[in-house]
């Protein structure tokens, strides 16, 4: 029975040993998961409808200008592209030059008269940003007239400077090519500005180059022929309606109420 | 050794989380339970060791998926995610103990973060001192919870730099005599 006994506790304390020793390590592990989602904010302020009334002979002349009437703000986790691109909904182009044409809505009068289009080129509308575009790297891989928006509006007609780029029957998620405009950035890949916030950084609020200020301008002009508006090729293609290359001399805009929808569109580089 | 939890999810979806970053406090608690050796000498190591999970690239994390075209970004690096480690005793080691760590890169060098790590012949200092290094046998069970426990915080603010994605990391954490 005493053999028993100790038997028994022999191995018992055989076991405590055993259990003693069998946990030399342990571990436990915890899986991180990280979701970066891309982000892209553009803010507008301003009015959803901007108006442009011809009502006296000194604005036909002269022009409407509207300074300030788009602020834009951009905040991005990527890298990315601003462009601005002019369509209606219509597919129309003008005479002879084909550029897209605005929507005409309603027409003044009988407008009888054979000179009278009614397809005025959606290019008559200027842009201008109040700063140059940030585009990285530095000179933008841009072949048109001018990259961007930042010339100044000038009192005698230079097309090409500011005229906004018009995609016509192409969607408007076409980008622009490389020699059409960007607000900030430009058509080829290697062109963009690097992600960041109007919000936070060494530079913040208006003179950041994540926010931009737009004006606008019409200039039609007497008689209202747009000689301002055209491309934005190397060398500007006029789109003028008196041009003999366009509709042809003695043709004119006729009176009537046109809408056209100005995009603005962020997107990844 | 008891964890709380074995996954953590990091979900980017906003601009302010981007640039203020997002920190999980006490996502994990370590509950440690030692028992002594016969000898009564047990000295146990505390370590924490990251891995992404055979990613190519052996500084960045586990590459799952990737959103848009991501040109002119990069991807993630296991630097990112800051640890930090505490309990009421303060008893990981100075430089760890309550203090934001990332892993170095690039990693076999520096994926490796000691927590408790107080070797032989320093003395063993054992449960109930609460002080640095506790390295005795005990238990988090009774008195010296402070001791041998340890709540675990991460944190990752990516900033505006890494391509957009779904990643993965694996921290694991070992106990050793």
């Amino acid at each position: 029975m005493k053999k028993i006994i100790y038997s028994a506790a022999f191995l018992a304390a055989m076991g405590f040993v055993s259990n003693a020793k069998a946990q030399l390590i342990d571990e436990t592990n915890v899986t991180i998961t990280m979701d970066l989602q891309p982000i892209l904010q553009l803010s507008m302020n301003g009015p959803q409808n901007i108006d442009f009334v011809f009502d006296q002979i000194s604005k036909y002349a002269s022009g409407i200008t509207q300074y300030g009437a788009t602020n834009l703000s951009v905040s991005s986790t990527v890298n990315w592209d601003l462009y601005a691109v002019g369509f209606a909904s219509n597919v129309a182009t003008c005479t002879g030059s084909l550029a897209p044409a605005w929507d005409q809505q309603v027409k003044y009068g009988a407008a009888s008269d054979p000179n009278a289009e009614n397809n005025i080129p959606i290019s008559l509308l200027e842009l201008h940003q109040d700063k140059a575009n940030p585009g990285l790297p530095f000179p933008l891989l841009a072949t048109g007239f001018k990259a961007d928006y930042n010339s100044a509006f000038t009192t005698v007609g230079v097309v090409g400077n500011n005229n906004i780029y018009a995609s016509g029957a192409l969607s408007p998620y076409t980008r622009p090519l490389a020699v059409q405009k960007y607000i900030a950035g430009h058509a080829d890949p290697t062109n963009f500005y690097t992600g960041g916030s109007y919000l936070v950084g060494a530079s913040t609020g208006a003179v950041s180059n994540f926010y931009y200020s737009i004006d606008y301008r019409i200039k039609p002009g007497l008689p209202a022929t747009f000689p301002n508006s055209g491309d934005n090729s190397l060398v500007p293609v006029t789109h003028a309606l008196d041009n003999v290359a366009n509709a042809g001399a003695g043709h004119y805009a006729q009176s009537g109420v046109y809408t056209m929808n100005v995009k603005y569109v962020l997107m990844e580089n | 050794m008891l964890p709380q939890t074995d996954n953590l999810n990091f979900l980017f979806d906003s601009f302010s989380k981007y640039t203020g970053g997002i920190e999980q406090y006490g996502s994990t608690v370590l509950k440690l339970k030692v028992d002594n050796n016969p000898a009564l000498t047990c000295r146990w190591k505390l370590s924490m060791i990251v891995s992404n999970n055979g990613w190519v690239n052996t500084d960045q994390w586990n590459t799952l998926a990737t959103y848009g075209t991501g040109g002119g970004a990069a991807n993630p690096t296991i630097d990112l995610l800051e640890i930090r480690i505490t309990n009421n005793c303060g008893t990981p080691m100075p430089g760890v103990n309550n203090t934001w760590r990332s892993f170095a890169i690039p990693p076999g060098t520096g994926d490796v973060i000691d927590i408790i790590n107080d070797p032989a012949p320093t003395p063993v200092t054992t449960a109930g001192m609460c002080t640095s290094q506790v390295n005795g046998a005990g238990t988090y069970l009774g008195l010296n919870y402070g001791e041998y426990s340890f709540t675990i915080d991460y944190r990752i603010k990516p900033g505006l730099t890494y391509i957009p994605g779904y990643y993965n990391l694996s921290v694991k954490f070992c106990l050793t005599e």
